[in-house]
């Protein structure tokens, strides 16, 4: 963790859909370099979080800035765009394009490389999550796993400040869960920031700098893992991972 | 075989059958096209336009819409002759039907393809026509094709506008003949050959336009029976 001033901050944000308020008032601050990881059960919020810090969602109130960008100002909130790289629970791939055509098109229509160029760069960074040789496949011809491994080269292909994980591996049968969340704790070993939401427990364990816990909108708990895993102090962060780790 | 005897006035009314359909289908999609985005825009007079024109041409009959292309709008200083006023009518017609196609095309693409793009950088327009349009003509492409059948067979409604197309030039030999039955038989023949041609034409394009490939569900008249052939032997298997 650095000590520079935090690349995302957030005070005080609240969100509702319709009557649901799903945030009741979040501060959060994240440092550069640091991997985030926020759990918490369905519903506690975690995603809308994770959206309103990618400028997908906007806050009902409350400050978001984001690598120096205020989110919450609907006038500058696009201006995150094309910094920031997001990797969906559903891929989200563009079925029509090739591994290689997912990872061009922002290459060229948002950064305006030459074919030529953006080609090669992709296929740099397919290379990184070890797919280079797949990327000719829609994703119609890939496995789940592999899918995701296109979505996050495609993300970092615009080299990004930050980099979102939305729930990544929880469509992933079981056995290809390990390829994605190895590219995940690479990346954060080469200094990535990150914000992960998951459920995938040993992950957070294993390469979060620190947990959040999120329940019902708020914030229960935070701190390092093995404070959170092995000394939780909150009720319900304690019921929680018991029932999440007794499996 | 009197009928032989009439196989000049036949093809050359078939090859006009064709000219207007592939025209008339061209002016369906520019229109059609034209119309959801209208239907789907910020502009208040564009989606009332569009919703004005889809309904309008949806709820009133197709021969009517000829006549007033053809007999009605000489009253506006718009003088067409018949074969552009079918033109005009059934790709006016047509178009409002594709509207509501495209609409539901569009609408098919899921909401995290925009965002994926939107995160990415891309503009809006980019996304249209790089993300949501290549994605949503591929879901309606099979109904589209089905709405160029429509207009091939709808064409036999010009004859009401003296317009020497298959259907009336056949009532033409009969009257002229009284052969009602070969000359009847040969122009089923040729629609279901003009049709075959162009199903089979647009599955060859769906296949290249399209990636990956997109087979249609339902080829040719030659392609369905055949298939109904093979579903018979697997129900055989089955018991």
């Amino acid at each position: 963790m650095s000590n520079l001033e935090p690349i995302i901050k957030l005070a005080g944000v609240t969100k509702s859909f319709g009557a649901v308020q799903v945030l009741k008032g979040i501060d959060l601050h994240v440092s550069e370099g640091e991997v985030l990881v926020v759990i918490g059960a369905s519903g506690s919020g975690k995603s809308t979080v994770l959206r309103i810090m990618s400028g997908l969602e906007t806050a009902d109130s409350g400050q978001v800035w984001v690598n120096s960008v205020p989110l919450h100002d609907p006038r500058r909130a696009r201006e995150i765009r094309g910094h920031v790289g997001m990797v969906f629970q559903q891929f989200n791939l563009f079925p029509h394009l090739t591994a290689l055509g997912n990872v061009t098109l922002a290459l060229l229509k948002v950064r305006k490389l030459s074919a030529e160029v953006a080609k090669k760069k992709a296929l740099a960074v397919l290379d990184r999550v070890g797919l280079a040789e797949k990327a000719g496949n829609y994703p119609s011809q890939l496995s789940g796993g592999q899918q995701q491994r296109v979505a996050i080269a495609r993300a970092l292909a615009v080299e990004p400040t930050i980099m979102f994980f939305d729930e990544a591996t929880s469509a992933l049968d079981p056995e290809l869960v390990g390829e994605v969340t190895s590219v995940m704790r690479s990346l954060a070993d080469e200094g990535m920031t990150m914000v992960v939401v998951t459920h995938e427990m040993s992950f957070a364990r294993k390469t979060a700098d620190r947990v959040v816990f999120m329940d019902q909108g708020i914030i229960a708990e935070q701190g390092p893992p093995e404070q959170l895993f092995v000394r939780p102090q909150n009720d319900r962060t304690k019921q929680f991972l018991q029932r999440v780790l007794e499996v | 075989m009197a009928v032989l005897g009439y196989l000049g006035d036949i093809s050359e009314a078939a090859l006009l059958v064709l000219k207007i359909t592939v025209l008339a289908f061209l002016l369906a999609v520019v229109l059609g096209l034209a119309a959801a985005v209208g239907r789907n825009s910020r502009f208040r007079i564009l989606r009332f336009g569009a919703g004005v024109y889809v309904e309008v041409i949806r709820n009133t009959p197709v021969l009517l819409q000829i006549f007033v292309a053809y007999f009605a709008l000489p009253n506006l200083g718009l003088n067409l002759n018949a074969f552009e006023a079918g033109v005009l009518a059934l790709g006016v017609n047509v178009g409002a039907y594709l509207a509501e196609v495209f609409r539901a095309g569009i609408s098919s693409v899921p909401k995290g393809q925009v965002e994926a793009a939107a995160i990415l950088g891309l503009r809006s327009l980019d996304i249209s026509i790089f993300v949501v349009f290549p994605q949503a003509l591929r879901n309606v492409y099979p109904a589209v094709v089905n709405y160029l059948v429509q207009i091939l067979l709808g064409t036999s409604l010009l004859s009401a506008i003296a317009l020497p197309e298959l259907t009336g030039t056949a009532t033409t030999i009969n009257s002229r003949t009284l052969i009602f039955l070969p000359v009847f038989t040969v122009t089923v023949l040729v629609y279901l050959l003009l049709s075959n041609v162009l199903a089979a034409l647009a599955g060859i394009i769906g296949r290249v336009a399209f990636k990956p490939a997109l087979v249609l569900p339902r080829g040719s008249v030659l392609s369905r029976m055949r298939l109904l052939k093979v579903n018979a032997v697997r129900g055989e298997v089955n018991k």
